[in-house]
């Protein structure tokens, strides 16, 4: 009697696990051959199947979500309570000292002091601490009331450029978005454009200067398309940009 | 995993990069269509920032975020109604690459008819099995069931799909 052989005896020997037997059959049975090649080439169109490349923009939405943990993280976080205790000591020194005499002028002055050591803390801040707390400062300079000042901005565009993490330099590139109207900011974010490497601040570099209308970055961006180092998804991005700033 | 798992974040950035075209094309073979792999891909990472308290040390990382990857495909199959008559392959299918040749992606498209065709629960077991490579040890610890059930389902549904294939050729175009 003739021997049944099942699918799941072919899909096995497709799949490397010799038989002779049903080997043997497959040369000798036409209808058993077609059944075989059929599962053969099925299992070969699955195996030839390309995989679809991950949308930029469901990193770049996770990214965000990781600052926003590594913040919640950093709140509560030791050079926050050191700023803290120091405004709160020049505040009550401050208060003491003018609560009899009011003079304006020495109240400014008092204030401006307190100003710039809350910007002292948080530029040391991002030199000295661990990532939750550098994008904690940076997050703070961001939402902070301190005057926009070249010391300010130059330490947010040296993390830009230089931070390890990428999630750091990603939150100081968002802290710099509000310093747009600064012909000095756009210049820099240009600039940084041909030294960063990694992809998304790549592309959200590119997005924020078409935004800005910022002419200058035609160039960069022109050596982006030529790179052949960075990934093609930067450099249609470019390429659109171009598009729209000529 | 562990590294995150003792608060250090910036690792999940490693992690998204190991994962993350494994998870986005397992949900999107499994759900075919790209919106809502887009977003469970996007939920799958929060979830596993949120839950990394829950990764037991000692535990494989592929097999806790598939772990998780499979219970909200579960859920979405609950929820979602499937518009099975609209599906198109191609939405699932990678940008037209000039070298690849028509008939083979012609293939393709052939392929994800059939797959739209079988029921869900057994589209995502051969998406782990065959597209994914996972073991058919890795696939039943998962599924919580013996190694031969999962040997034997997957035998299954490969000829299952085979009929479907060859019984849809000549008609994706």
């Amino acid at each position: 009697m003739k021997k049944e052989i099942t699918d799941a005896e072919l899909i096995e020997l497709i799949e490397g696990v010799r038989n002779e037997e049903v080997e043997k059959l497959i040369t000798e049975d036409s209808d058993l051959k077609k059944r075989y090649d059929q599962l053969k080439e099925l299992l070969n169109v699955i195996d030839d199947s390309e995989n679809v490349e991950v949308p930029a923009h469901i990193e770049m939405n996770f990214r965000e979500a990781i600052l926003a943990e590594q913040s919640k993280q950093a709140s509560g976080i030791s050079w926050m309570h050191v700023a803290a205790a120091i405004t709160i000591l020049i505040l009550g020194f401050g208060l003491g000292r003018f609560s009899d005499n009011s003079n304006a002028t020495e109240l400014a002055s008092l204030k401006s002091e307190i100003e710039s050591l809350k910007e002292v803390t948080l530029t040391s801040a991002l030199q000295q601490y661990s990532a939750s707390e550098r994008i904690m400062a940076v997050n703070q300079i961001e939402a902070s009331t301190l005057k926009v000042n070249p010391e300010l901005i130059s330490t947010l565009i040296n993390t830009l450029n230089s931070d390890e993490s990428p999630n750091v330099r990603y939150a100081a590139l968002q802290a710099l978005t509000n310093y747009m109207d600064n012909i000095e900011v756009r210049a820099e974010l240009v600039k940084s454009l041909e030294s960063q490497s990694d992809a998304l601040i790549q592309i959200s570099l590119i997005s924020i200067l078409v935004e800005a209308e910022e002419r200058s970055a035609i160039a960069p961006l022109k050596d982006i398309i030529d790179n052949e180092e960075i990934s093609p998804e930067v450099k249609q991005q470019a390429e659109i940009a171009i598009q729209v700033l000529t | 995993m562990a590294q995150v798992k003792n608060g250090q974040l910036e690792q999940l950035n490693e992690l998204f990069s190991r994962y993350s075209r494994r998870i986005y094309n397992y949900f999107l073979k499994s759900t075919l269509d790209r919106d809502d792999s887009d977003d469970l891909t996007q939920e799958l990472f929060i979830r596993v920032m949120k839950y990394r308290k829950s990764y037991k040390e000692g535990q494989t990382v592929q097999f806790w975020v598939f772990q998780i990857a499979r219970n909200m495909v579960k859920d979405h199959f609950r929820k979602m109604k499937v518009h099975k008559d609209q599906f198109n392959p191609v939405d699932v299918m990678p940008e037209v690459i000039e070298e690849k040749m028509d008939d083979s992606r012609e293939r393709e498209k052939q392929l994800y008819l059939a797959m739209n065709a079988l029921p869900d629960d057994k589209r995502e077991l051969l998406v782990l099995s065959k597209f994914e490579g996972m073991k058919y040890e890795q696939i039943a610890a998962m599924r919580k069931t013996s190694v031969s059930n999962i040997k034997v389902q997957v035998h299954r549904t490969i000829k299952e799909l085979k009929e479907l294939y060859f019984a849809g050729e000549g008609q994706s175009s």
